[in-house]
C-alpha cells in the first residue's frame, strides 16, 4: 500500500469501527430475534463487522451504510440457519444445542409478551416485519436487504402482521 | 374504489406514495371495514415499538480490532469443528452403511437359495403314538396303534453366524425336530 492510500484506508477502518459502535446493538438484537440463540447472534454480529471491515472500500459507493450492515447481517444468518438446519441431525450437534443454557436475551424472549408472538412468526415473514416495522426500513430498503421484490416484501409484511397479532392474541387467551 | 383495499397495501401505509395514501384515507373514510383492518395492521407497528432491550454481550462491547482479533484466534481451532461434520458426518454415515451391508452378507451361508427358505416336506411310512391310555393297556384295553403320520412341513432354521458350513441343512436334521402328532386313535 503507498503512502497516500494509507490514510484512506485507516480513515476506512475507522468508520467501519464508528458504525460498529453505532449499530452492534441493533444488528445483534435483530440477529437474536432471528436466531432464538443469543451464542449465534454474537457470533454473526461479529461476522458482519468482519466482512464490512473486509469490503470497506466499498464505503464510498454505499448510499445507505445502515441498509447495507443489516444486508450483510441477514445474508450471514441466512447462511448460519442452513447450516444449522443442515447438520442438525448428527449426534454431537445435537448435544451441544441441548447442553446450552438459556442467555438473558433468550429470557428476554421468552418472557415478553411481544417477544414471543413475534418468535412463533416463521423467519421469512419475521425477518421483513422486524426491518419495516420496527427498525424501520422502507419498503425499497426492505427488499434491497432481502434481495426480493417490493411486492413481496409487502405480502411478506402483510402476511407477519396478521401471524403476529393472531399469535399475540392467542398467548393472551392462555 | 369499489371493494375494498388489499391487505398488502395496508399493511405498508407509512410507506406510501403521497397518492396512494389519499386514495386508502379517501376509502376507509367511508369504510368501516377497511378503517378497521388499517387501524388493526398499524396497530402491530405500534405494539413492536417497545421491544424489549436486547442486553449486549460483553464480547460485543469491546472496540472492533479487538473483536477481530478474538474472532480471528477463535476461527483457527472452530473451523477443525466446522469441517468434521462436513467431512466426517457423511463419512461416518457411508462408513455405517458399508459395515452393515458387510455384516448381512458374511452373515449365515451365502449359498442359501430362496428354494431353502421355502419349508420342506417329510413324510415318514410310520409313526408311533403313543397314548396316555395306552401307557397303560391292561388297565383300558387299549392297545398301541401304529399308523401313518404325516409330519408337519419343517421350516429352514434360520442360519446362525456361526455355520461355516455350505448348503442346505441336511434332510435327516428334520427327523429330530420334535413334532406335535396331528392325530390319535384310541381303540
Amino acid at each position: 500500500m503507498s503512502g497516500e492510500e494509507r490514510p484512506v484506508d485507516e480513515q476506512l477502518a475507522r468508520r467501519v469501527a464508528e458504525l460498529f459502535e453505532q449499530h452492534r446493538s441493533a444488528v445483534f438484537a435483530y440477529l437474536a430475534r432471528l436466531t432464538a440463540s443469543a451464542e449465534m447472534a454474537e457470533e454473526l454480529t461479529q461476522e458482519t463487522f468482519l466482512k464490512v471491515f473486509a469490503a470497506r472500500d466499498r464505503l464510498s459507493e454505499v448510499a445507505n451504510e445502515r441498509a447495507w450492515i443489516f444486508r450483510v447481517a441477514t445474508n450471514a444468518c441466512f447462511s448460519a440457519l442452513r447450516r444449522r438446519r443442515r447438520f442438525a441431525w448428527l449426534p454431537f450437534e445435537m448435544a451441544a444445542q441441548s447442553a446450552r443454557t438459556e442467555s438473558v436475551a433468550e429470557q428476554v424472549i421468552r418472557r415478553n409478551a411481544v417477544e414471543a408472538a413475534l418468535a412463533r412468526v416463521p423467519t421469512k415473514y419475521r425477518t421483513p416485519l422486524l426491518l419495516f416495522g420496527y427498525y424501520g426500513f422502507s419498503v425499497a430498503e426492505t427488499a434491497a436487504i432481502l434481495g426480493i421484490s417490493e411486492g413481496a416484501v409487502r405480502t411478506r409484511v402483510y402476511r407477519a402482521k396478521e401471524l403476529f397479532q393472531r399469535a399475540f392474541e392467542q398467548d393472551r387467551e392462555k | 374504489m369499489s371493494g375494498h383495499i388489499k391487505g398488502e397495501i395496508l399493511a405498508v401505509y407509512r410507506d406510501l406514495s403521497a397518492e396512494e395514501r389519499a386514495r386508502v384515507d379517501a376509502h376507509t373514510a367511508h369504510c368501516p371495514v377497511c378503517a378497521g383492518r388499517l387501524a388493526r395492521l398499524q396497530g402491530v407497528d405500534a405494539q413492536l415499538q417497545p421491544l424489549a432491550e436486547m442486553p449486549v454481550p460483553p464480547g460485543l462491547l469491546r472496540p472492533l480490532p479487538v473483536v477481530m482479533q478474538r474472532h480471528a484466534e477463535r476461527e483457527r481451532p472452530r473451523n477443525l469443528q466446522a469441517i468434521l461434520p462436513r467431512v466426517f458426518g457423511p463419512a461416518a454415515v457411508a462408513l455405517l452403511v458399508i459395515v452393515g451391508l458387510w455384516l448381512a452378507l458374511s452373515s449365515g451361508d451365502g449359498t442359501h437359495s430362496a428354494a431353502t427358505a421355502t419349508p420342506t416336506y417329510t413324510l415318514t411310512p410310520t409313526a408311533t403314538i403313543v397314548t396316555q391310555t395306552a401307557l397303560a393297556p391292561e388297565r383300558t384295553g387299549a392297545t398301541v396303534q401304529t399308523v401313518p403320520v404325516a409330519f408337519e412341513p419343517v421350516p429352514e432354521p434360520l442360519p446362525s453366524p456361526a455355520r461355516k458350513t455350505g448348503g442346505a441343512s441336511s434332510p435327516a436334521l428334520l427327523f429330530f425336530v420334535p413334532l406335535e402328532p396331528r392325530a390319535t386313535i384310541v381303540r
